[in-house]
């Protein structure tokens, strides 16, 4: 089997669809943390994050004999994470989407509850940089926070988390704007801390 | 903030705060489940039409094998031993063998007219002739027989329509007289000989074979009246009469062609055999010895033999004596 590091991830999963269980081995590697970075980020539970990390890696391997590269892994490992995150959202009734993608509904955003980090007790309780970024991002709406975890975690493109999320490439940039924009709101009495900690 | 929308401080700072890692166990879980789906995992599959080939190759032989059982053999094996039982009557008119065509024609338009014409002319080997016509120069029927080939050769095409209707008109009559023997006839193997019907090109195994009895008297029928219609027509009604002995001869077919094959054989090894020298040798000792006539009749069969090749082989003295016999 040829190094890792020098495979593409679409090369690994044809290789273990083949049957080759250490190509598995490499892209479980590469992909596990912000695979589930992304799901316990949306679900907010360590619980849930782990059963629909599994659900996610054991559709995966089951679905490898069907596997066509015709886009890249990561698309369509996100893919079924976000499916398998739009099912848990389903049967736990907990699927929030609140549309906040554009202009229209700057009120709507405005009127979301704050970040927990514009309360005093939780900002004492969060000084960490860490925290507070973790913070600022559960507090976006979920379509926000899907596109900038996608962004973030999965390194996807713009065209890329508008073809999973099934939206227009402008939706996806103004979600992203809306969510970097209160980000920046919630972290800008850390800013000067902030460019410290960035070096 | 750029095209992307992404921003270098939060995407640094979101690094660095998001850290977290499946557990071990979830890991463990993980890839050995991924490892027990692939070695659990059936062989590749062969092809599923791998099965093609080898139908395409069963049904190919089956009709084959159909074929073979379904073919009577008399229409495989017997095409050459017809050969061999026609060679001697293509041999008694051997020289006429440019007449076949135009007997072919003849045969084709109505049995009637094919009564009419001669016993159809087989194409027999090229290497059988020769062995044929060095056998008749043996026995000195060649020169005769050569003699009598143009007659046949003019006398063919005068086969006028009002002669054709005669001689059906005769096998007509001859039909009728003996519906028993016609019955023989139609299946035995006179049918070929006699003319009552239009023999088939291959003729099965029985017709092929000329019954030993039939075919001397088709020869004794043949030397008074070789060359006209009249003759060619008495010799006809004889061949009907000793159709009526048919179904004897055909007893007898069988052993007689074996006879015929293997006296042919015989004959065409020997004259094979008989080298130019000796038979020029031969031909100047019958001149030396002053019987010139037997002479006359060697070197024709010799140029018979040797076509236009016979000059040049023929040495100056014997080729100078060809028009001897024509003075004479």
């Amino acid at each position: 089997m040829p190094a890792p590091a020098a495979t593409s991830d679409e090369e690994l999963m044809l290789a273990y669809a083949a049957g080759d269980a250490a190509a598995f081995d490499a892209l479980y590697a590469r992909h596990k943390g912000s695979v589930y970075r992304y799901l316990l980020r949306q679900c907010r539970q360590g619980g849930v994050a782990d059963e629909l990390f599994q659900d996610v890696w054991m559709n995966l391997i089951r679905a490898r004999a069907s596997y066509a590269p015709t886009a890249k892994f990561t698309t369509w490992l996100y893919r079924l994470a976000h499916n398998r995150l739009i099912d848990h959202y389903r049967a736990s009734a907990h699927l929030t989407l609140v549309s906040a993608d554009d202009e229209a509904h700057e009120e709507t955003v405005a009127a979301l509850p704050g970040a927990r980090s514009d309360q005093p007790q939780v900002r004492a309780e969060n000084r960490e940089l860490g925290e507070r970024l973790r913070a600022a991002v559960a507090a976006l709406p979920p379509a926000q926070r899907e596109a900038f975890l996608l962004q973030q975690e999965g390194g996807l493109s713009l065209a890329e988390i508008a073809d999973l999320t099934g939206v227009g490439t402008e939706t996806v940039k103004s979600r992203l704007r809306y969510a970097l924009a209160k980000l920046r709101g919630d972290l800008v009495d850390l800013d000067d801390g902030l460019r410290e900690s960035l070096g | 903030m750029n095209e992307t929308e992404r921003d270098r401080r939060v995407d640094a700072a979101w690094s660095a705060a998001s850290r977290e890692e499946p557990p071990p166990s979830l890991d463990a879980a993980i890839r050995g489940a991924a490892r027990r789906a692939v070695d659990a995992a059936p062989p590749p599959k062969r092809d599923k039409h791998w099965w093609y080939p080898l139908a395409a190759a069963a049904t190919v032989a089956v009709l084959a094998v159909g074929i073979i059982q379904l073919t009577p053999p008399e229409q495989v094996a017997p095409t050459i031993v017809a050969d061999m039982a026609v060679a001697p009557r293509e041999a008694n008119k051997d020289v006429a063998r440019p007449l076949a065509p135009a007997d072919t024609k003849i045969v084709e338009p109505s049995a009637a007219i094919t009564a009419a014409a001669p016993p159809p002319a087989t194409p027999s080997p090229p290497a059988q002739a020769p062995a044929r016509r060095a056998q008749m120069a043996a026995s000195g029927n060649l020169a005769r027989e050569r003699a009598e080939a143009p007659a046949t050769e003019r006398d063919t095409p005068k086969q006028s329509p009002a002669a054709r209707r005669e001689l059906a008109a005769q096998d007509k009559l001859a039909s009728a007289k003996s519906d028993a023997a016609a019955a023989n006839t139609a299946a035995s193997p006179a049918a070929g000989v006699s003319g009552t019907a239009a023999p088939p090109r291959s003729e099965p195994f029985p017709a092929a074979a000329a019954p030993e009895p039939q075919r001397e008297a088709y020869a004794e029928e043949r030397k008074p009246t070789p060359n006209t219609p009249a003759g060619a027509a008495a010799t006809r009604v004889a061949r009907s009469a000793a159709a009526t002995n048919a179904e004897e001869a055909q007893t007898k077919s069988k052993v007689a062609m074996a006879k015929v094959a293997t006296t042919d054989e015989a004959k065409a090894k020997e004259a094979s055999a008989r080298s130019v020298e000796e038979w020029i040798k031969r031909i100047r000792d019958l001149k030396n010895e002053g019987r010139l006539d037997e002479a006359a009749k060697e070197l024709a069969a010799f140029r018979n033999e040797y076509g236009e090749r016979a000059d040049a082989l023929l040495p100056a003295d014997l080729r100078q004596m060809k028009m001897q016999p024509a003075a004479k």
